[in-house]
């Protein structure tokens, strides 16, 4: 994988410009293409890979050039005039380490120059040990640090004096002091550490390049200067106070100091996280800022790579709708870009498919495959290993999906677009997309496509983004919306906007498993980068901590739509029941299919048992499924068409599901674990189709596309563009 | 993780598991599955895996290194030109490591 790149849109209008960011390693030229993405599963077993290449010269043969990930997260606050009156000098600061023993440097701030060797530098050493530098001299407290407890760091430099000093007071869990070590020492008078360094905070600036970052929570940071500079003095002058719970849905750090010398944060650190004077009785950093007054940073942050842009292009005026990608090629390598273009304001088209971005990023370069040892047992044989998963491997720098963890075990809150998301091209498979294709997300949802495209639909296409800012406006001129195969992370914004086109008389088809299952948010300025807290209950890789389930971007508690008072039940008649990622299962008609109001979605289907084939699975139940219950807000008018009935023991019921754990929770015993398909109408013709499976469209594309679940898929589709109500 | 631990009349099911694995099905009995789980969850280092390169119908043996960044440990010399030969040759190399012994199937 020789190169890679990103766009600076993941949905664009015909007649705007999209900016192609590229770095490249041991290769001098390539060349770009824009394609029209039909299907993107490489399965000889499939119905075929296609693609089509839109006539438009892109420019090209393009230079080679490497582009760095600049991962880590950090702070800054430009040099100013005020930082000359540092002579004598004191801070202080609340620190709670989460990532030592690791042989690296992390720096705690950093106002310092490499060249000339003069400034100040707050830094947790090779072996774990706090230091205060002051130009060439350090000072350190011979007590290690130790992870994930509270530390208020002081040191200082009496100017007149020439005393250096440092102290740590380290918390216990009651917020007590256990321990108290100092050091003081008598360097040079006089010394003059000013310098034209910016000021950095949980990293430094070693000759224009950025390192040393470091891995947990910083809270409260002081800076005094101050003709007596001393432990005891209490009357100290300030030059910076940060208050970190200032503007948290914001990448600026406040300085409370008439100083103002306000900052700046690099690569979303986590916000709105429980800080030193935290109290148990607290879980809102929006009613409680006092208390939220930290920043968790991580040297695995990344939620902008800000590569320079290498070609640009304006999309033509005649293209329709649908997704694209620009694909960068040379003679042995490619890498495909995709995005949607939006409809125009003419388009006549009836369907909208809704691109599920906000999942795609959830999933963005995950790793899966790679650290998570119970991926083998859920997918019930060996891992597959594919050359993305070799690059994910040895180039981690790529960034963190909401299924891993940060390198200190915390839990990953943000993903970004900003960046070249690997498992988001055609031809790539995954590893929970069970025995067959294997193809998850993005991939996936080209069986969808292939078959729009294969029977001659037209059909436009938004993404999650277009969904959220301005959904309202672009659904209702559709009859018919459909989803991809795993919709699984929405905000409240595109619920409501789905809500609002299915009540007035859209009807909507839910061709996916897993969906609407968790709340996220979006920055408030950009929909590039999405937040999700994964609290309290569901299937997630870590538990969050109680006191940070609300949501820095927007201060939106998170989690489950079912813990938000929506349970996916509500939306669209079922919601997630298992998963399991070996083999899928057939669905078997209920009497109620047999009604004459649902007769239209089983016309010309003879059989009893349908989707006993597929290529994810090999059946059109499975992978990870919904059922109807109405516990959870499953309309009262709904009509279970179909019901898968056994699946494998690594299907297992859902945490949230399993409030009191009793044997019999797998899937040939537990009788809840089944995929529904469903039927209901709402209001005004309106209605709702959802087949509960994650599987369905790896079973629309057998057979090339000729088949008893694309024939219902067909029927529905055909039927909901008629605009008659339903009997 | 499993802590389960393999008792000598388990050697039937190392059958039902060959048994199952050449016809593709995948409901085993709960005391096999029991075993797979033990194999399978393994969170050691080494973990064994299967490294397929593109457009090739080719399995190597690999291991993951357990730590980010560092490479996958391929095998050339130990491939297979089917996932059923490669899935058969792991359970034989975990029995051995779980009981010490050769399974003779």
């Amino acid at each position: 994988m020789n190169i890679l790149g990103y766009a600076d849109k993941f949905s664009i209008k015909t007649n705007e410009e999209l900016k192609i960011k590229v770095s490249c390693k041991n290769i001098k030229t390539y060349k770009a293409n824009l394609i029209k993405i039909i299907q993107g599963d490489t399965n000889k077993k499939g119905p075929g890979y296609k693609e089509k290449k839109i006539n438009i010269d892109l420019g090209g043969p393009f230079k080679a050039r490497h582009q760095k990930f600049p991962i880590g997260s950090y702070g800054y606050v430009k040099n100013k005039k005020v930082f000359t009156k540092m002579k004598n000098i004191f801070i202080c600061i609340n620190i709670f380490s989460t990532l030592l023993s690791q042989k690296k440097e992390q720096i705690i701030f950093s106002k310092y120059d490499n060249v000339t060797k003069t400034g100040i530098q707050l830094l947790i050493d090779n072996n774990d040990k706090i230091n205060f530098i002051v130009n060439k001299s350090k000072i350190k407290i011979k007590e290690k640090f130790r992870t994930k407890k509270w530390y208020l760091i002081e040191a200082g430099y009496d100017y007149n004096k020439g005393i250096f000093f440092i102290s740590s007071k380290r918390y216990d869990d009651n917020k007590k002091i256990s321990s108290i070590a100092k050091n003081k020492k008598f360097i040079k008078k006089n010394l003059n550490f000013n310098n034209n360094q910016d000021l950095y905070i949980a990293a430094k600036n070693s000759i224009d390049k950025i390192n040393g970052f470091y891995n947990g929570k910083l809270d409260n940071l002081k800076f005094f200067n101050d003709n007596n500079i001393s432990f005891n003095n209490k009357n100290k002058k300030i030059l910076i106070q940060f208050d970190f719970s200032k503007n948290i849905s914001s990448n600026k750090i406040i300085d409370k100091s008439p100083n103002k010398l306000h900052g700046i944060l690099v690569n979303n650190p986590s916000r709105g996280v429980i800080g030193f004077n935290w109290k148990e009785n607290s879980r809102s950093w929006k009613h409680n800022p006092d208390e939220y007054t930290s920043i968790h940073f991580h040297e695995d942050d990344l939620t902008d790579c800000k590569w320079q842009t290498d070609f640009k292009f304006k999309i033509p005026k005649n293209i329709v709708s649908g997704i694209y990608a620009v694909k960068l090629f040379n003679k042995k390598n490619e890498f495909y870009i995709p995005f949607c273009i939006k409809p125009k304001i003419s388009s006549r088209n009836k369907i909208l498919f809704l691109m599920p971005t906000s999942s795609y990023l959830a999933y963005a370069n995950n790793r899966i495959a790679l650290d998570v040892p119970e991926t083998e047992t859920v997918c019930a044989r060996l891992i597959e290993i594919n050359d993305q998963d070799i690059f994910l491997q040895e180039n981690p720098e790529v960034g963190l999906s909401f299924y891993d963890v940060h390198n200190d075990g915390s839990p990953v809150f943000y993903s970004s677009k900003r960046r070249p998301i690997i498992n988001f091209q055609p031809k790539v498979r995954g590893v929970l997309g069970g025995l067959g294709s294997n193809v998850w997300q993005f991939n996936a949802d080209t069986h969808i496509l292939g078959w729009l495209d294969n029977f001659n639909y037209k059909f436009d296409v938004i993404s999650d983004s277009d969904l959220h800012t301005q959904g309202d406006k672009i659904l209702k001129n559709y009859n018919v919306v459909i989803t991809g195969s795993h919709p699984e992370y929405y905000s409240l914004k595109m619920i409501k906007n789905i809500e609002k086109f299915k009540n007035n008389g859209g009807r909507l088809m839910y061709l996916g498993g897993n969906g609407f299952y968790w709340r996220i948010s979006f920055d408030k300025n950009s929909t590039d980068i999405i937040e999700c807290r994964k609290s309290e209950a569901g299937i997630r890789a870590v538990e969050t901590h109680p006191g940070e389930n609300y949501s820095s971007l927007t201060g939106e508690y998170t989690g489950l739509w079912r813990r938000n008072d929506y349970p996916p039940n509500k939306l669209v008649g079922v919601g997630m029941v298992s998963q399991g990622f070996d083999v899928s299962s057939p669905y078997f008609r209920t009497k109620q299919s047999y009604n004459k109001k649902v007769r239209f979605i089983f016309e010309g289907i003879k059989e009893n048992k349908i989707g006993d084939f597929g290529l994810s699975g090999g059946g059109a139940a499975g992978l990870e499924i919904d059922s109807y219950n109405k516990e959870f807000g499953s309309p009262e008018n709904t009509i279970v068409l179909a019901s898968s009935k056994k699946h494998t023991d690594v299907y297992l019921m859902t945490p949230e599901d399993l409030l009191d754990p009793v044997p019999g929770i797998s899937g040939t015993e537990a009788e809840n674990i089944k995929s529904d398909m469903v039927f209901f109408k709402t209001k005004n013709n309106g209605a709702v189709f959802s087949v509960g499976s994650i599987a369905w469209g790896g079973s629309m594309a057998w057979n090339k596309y000729e088949n008893n679940i694309s024939m219902i898929t067909k029927n529905v589709l055909n039927r909901f563009l008629d605009k008659k109500g339903f009997s | 993780m499993s802590k389960y631990q393999i008792i000598e009349n388990d050697y039937d099911l190392a059958l039902e598991f060959k048994k199952n694995l050449f016809e593709n099905n995948f409901y085993h009995s709960p005391s096999l599955q029991r075993i797979l789980n033990l194999f399978r969850s393994n969170s050691d280092e080494n973990k064994y895996v299967l490294f397929k390169p593109s457009n090739k119908k080719i399995w190597y043996f690999a291991k993951l290194p357990g730590k980010r960044g560092k490479k996958i440990k391929i095998n050339y010399k130990i491939s297979f030109d089917n996932i059923l030969e490669a899935e058969w040759y792991v359970f034989k190399k975990r029995w051995k490591k779980h009981t010490g012994k050769n399974l003779k199937i």
